[in-house]
């Protein structure tokens, strides 16, 4: 496989306000930017003719780039899949918004803010001419405004009030060009089909404790179009000292985890470019009598709350079960929903039933009813923890 | 509105930066106008890149109190939490918003969860009984519906920040539905059939959230108390419109689809000035009901590790997603940088 990733950190920039009508033909490899930091690349001869233009906030957040080149993103991508959001460049500073910009509390050493010669006390009032901290009623970011005006050579000029003696001064922050990329490939058992409307999500995760299974520092996902192998590559976000890092990834289909990585693969460091090649293994269709997460979702918000799925919303309760949620989780979530609460006239009495009957099918005893309006008491009226309580016990 | 003048300011400014390099021409193609989002636009797709990050692995307790409406919320943000940090404890006593400021006040809550912002006589109340610093975030919004009886011909509520919906006569009006310029339904629906149908206000009770914005939406920056048929749930509410010819009623989005009533957009003027009130860092429009979570900071600025560590949590991606799944809407990336602001926290950039 050869794998070619046309993205580059500075292309938006790059190609700003050059609209022009172009015809790619890829012979080798098409990549694909998926989110922040991540594109994947797979085997394909494309021949794409197209309208470019990259300026990445007017992209259209249901497409993904190649190169300024739009392509059409499957429904099923979820809600952890910006499109438009290029990865954020550390300038080493501990920063506070203000209406006059933003003001750096603090620089650390060896970072490109020390290297530029911004000082504790410095107020950063635009990056690349663009206002920063505090306009009017909404606060622009100064890290992701450096994101976007970033130039190919790495370059943003800073516009910075000097704390100790009021001058205005352009500093030219310089970001180094060495990558701290982690790019890969994703290898799939031969011969292993997966529907066409799965996703591939990579993650870059905080695994410094045993417990945190789940901190994805960032990702991205593709749709499976055309199968494996696959190259990704991350662009990682500013990493804490002393913390533990791992790549992981899955393939998944309306909820179901077909593939996957069978544990994370440990990272030395986030300071340097690094390959991970990463292997998947599972089965490439759920069982035929495997619940379908997406299709459970929605039948549960028909079921309890008696209206479709509103827009985004089993998207919300997928993204909750790539944050290591169990359905059970989720059905907990709708049952003890504000919305199902108040189908319940907000009344304890109508509601501890209605759940134990939603759950187990027949309404309660008289002694159930009273075990259940203990509970909820003992609960405090929180019904999360009481349907999750309920879930738990032995029919 | 003061975003207006941004890209000018950009333009300006980049010359002065460039030194006049680089002309207008390419200056503009680097500003086009900002992408107007999507119908039902994914609001969480922008927060992927403000994931929690843990920074500590505390121990304790946190103590959550207040709004009902906040409830499910801060259930989702103990639960999630609870798994990351499984030596936190969270409690969460739900009641109103005045309950849960009280418990903040006497120190038996870290965080009182409100469903209407504190108001100026809290803080006066708290400067004096506090040696700790009081801050206020917003954690989330819920949208705010108006109805009415589906036979009502009107098809928009025309607002202003100083006047509200039914136009008081005078600041400082007495607080009596006679004091009103808009008493029957014919002045808001032109229809001369409702001249005799008076408009009749359906509301929960006050104390909670959603009346007070309810109050001050309907009487604008006047602030007087309207005469209101009180109920204690919002179905109650929604059965009693669709029982009244004249109702009115303010209820929240996830309960503006039940039968029986018609839904109103608000409509706000183009250049209506901010309400006094509104939420730092954000330019949403006044049907947007902000909730905030209370919290008493030490005067040194050291807060628990825990009590951080959770603020952390809600004021990110998976917080903002716990906040979704009970139909609120979330905080943009702005608005959760001006609150990190407001708790002095300084973000590493």
């Amino acid at each position: 496989m050869t794998s070619i990733s046309v993205r580059s950190r500075f292309r938006g920039a790059r190609l700003v306000g050059v609209p022009s009508v172009v015809s790619l033909v890829c012979l080798a490899s098409a990549a694909w930017t998926v989110g922040p930091g991540l594109s994947l690349a797979q085997d394909v001869r494309t021949d794409v003719r197209t309208d470019v233009r990259t300026d990445v906030r007017t992209r259209d957040p249901g497409s993904v780039v190649v190169g300024g080149v739009p392509a059409p993103v499957a429904a099923a991508a979820s809600v952890a899949a910006p499109a438009s959001r290029p990865a954020p460049l550390p300038l080493g500073i501990m920063a506070r918004n203000t209406a006059t910009g933003v003001e750096v509390v603090s620089v650390n050493p060896g970072s490109v803010a020390q290297a530029s010669g911004l000082q504790p006390g410095d107020t950063i009032i635009n990056v690349g001419g663009y206002q920063v901290g505090m306009v009017g009623d909404r606060v622009y970011d100064v890290g992701d405004e450096v994101a976007k005006h970033v130039n190919a050579a790495g370059q943003v000029p800073l516009l910075v009030r000097n704390g100790r003696t009021g001058a205005l001064t352009t500093i030219p922050a310089q970001f180094g060009t060495a990558s701290r990329a982690i790019n890969g490939v994703l290898n799939a058992p031969q011969g292993l089909q997966v529907p066409p409307t799965s996703v591939i999500t990579v993650r870059l995760l905080d695994v410094t404790e045993p417990q945190w299974r789940d901190v994805a520092l960032t990702q991205g996902q593709l749709p499976v179009a055309r199968g494996f192998p696959v190259s990704y590559r991350l662009d990682p976000p500013a990493s804490t000292p002393q913390h533990r890092y791992a790549v992981d990834a899955r393939v998944e289909d309306a909820g179901h985890v077909l593939l996957q990585t069978t544990s994370p693969v440990t990272l030395a460091s986030l300071d340097r470019e690094q390959r991970v090649d990463l292997t998947l293994a599972g089965q490439a269709a759920p069982a035929p009598t495997a619940v379908v997460p997406s299709a459970q979702i929605q039948q549960w918000i028909q079921t309890y709350l008696g209206r479709p799925p509103r827009p985004y919303e089993t998207e919300v309760w997928l993204a909750d079960l790539q944050q290591g949620k169990s359905l059970a989780d989720v059905q907990a979530g709708i049952l003890s929903s504000s919305e199902y609460f108040e189908r319940q006239r907000s009344n304890r009495d109508l509601y501890v039933a209605d759940v134990f009957r939603q759950l187990y099918g027949v309404p309660p005893t008289p002694a159930q009813l009273a075990d259940l309006q203990a509970r909820y008491d003992r609960a405090q009226g929180v019904r999360l923890p009481f349907v999750q309580q309920l879930q738990q016990q032995p029919r | 509105m003061k975003n207006f003048f941004r890209p000018l300011f950009a333009a300006v400014s980049w010359l002065l930066v460039t030194g006049g390099g680089i002309g207008f021409g390419q200056v503009q193609a680097v500003d086009p106008p900002a992408a107007v989002p999507a119908v039902n636009a994914n609001p969480l797709a922008d927060l992927f890149t403000m994931a929690y990050q843990p920074k500590d692995t505390p121990a304790g307790a946190v103590r959550l109190a207040g709004s009902s409406t906040l409830q499910q919320a801060a259930a989702h943000w103990a639960h999630g939490f609870h798994r990351l940090h499984p030596d936190v404890e969270c409690s969460i006593e739900t009641g109103s918003s005045e309950a849960g400021w009280k418990s903040l006040i006497e120190g038996k809550a870290d965080v009182a969860l409100m469903s209407r912002p504190v108001t100026d006589a809290e803080k006066a109340a708290w400067e004096k009984q506090s040696a700790k610093r009081l801050v206020v975030v917003v954690a989330a919004f819920g949208r705010l519906v108006w109805i009415v009886h589906p036979s009502n011909p009107i098809a928009e509520l025309p607002w202003s920040p100083e006047t509200g919906i039914l136009r008081p006569a005078a600041k400082g009006a007495a607080a009596t539905a006679d004091s009103l310029a808009a008493t029957h339904w014919d002045r808001l629906n032109g229809s001369a059939d409702w001249k005799d149908v008076p408009i009749r206000v359906h509301g929960r009770a006050l104390g909670s959230g959603t009346r007070w914005h309810m109050d001050r939406l309907l009487t604008g920056a006047t602030s007087c108390q309207l005469a209101t048929t009180e109920h204690k749930t919002e179905a109650e509410l929604v059965e009693a419109i669709a029982a009244d010819k004249g109702g009115l009623g303010l209820v929240g989005d996830e309960h503006a689809h039940w039968p029986g009533v018609k839904r109103l957009p608000l409509v706000i003027p183009a250049n209506a000035a901010p309400l006094a009130d509104a939420v730092a860092g954000s330019d949403r429009t006044p049907d947007c009901r902000p909730l905030f979570l209370a919290v008493a900071v030490p005067k040194d600025g050291s807060m628990s590790p825990q009590l951080r560590e959770m603020l952390e949590y809600v004021l990110s991606y998976s917080g903002q997603l716990d906040v979704a799944k009970d139909g609120l809407l979330p905080l943009s990336r702005g608005e959760i940088h001006a609150q990190k602001d407001l708790l002095g926290w300084s973000m590493a950039r």
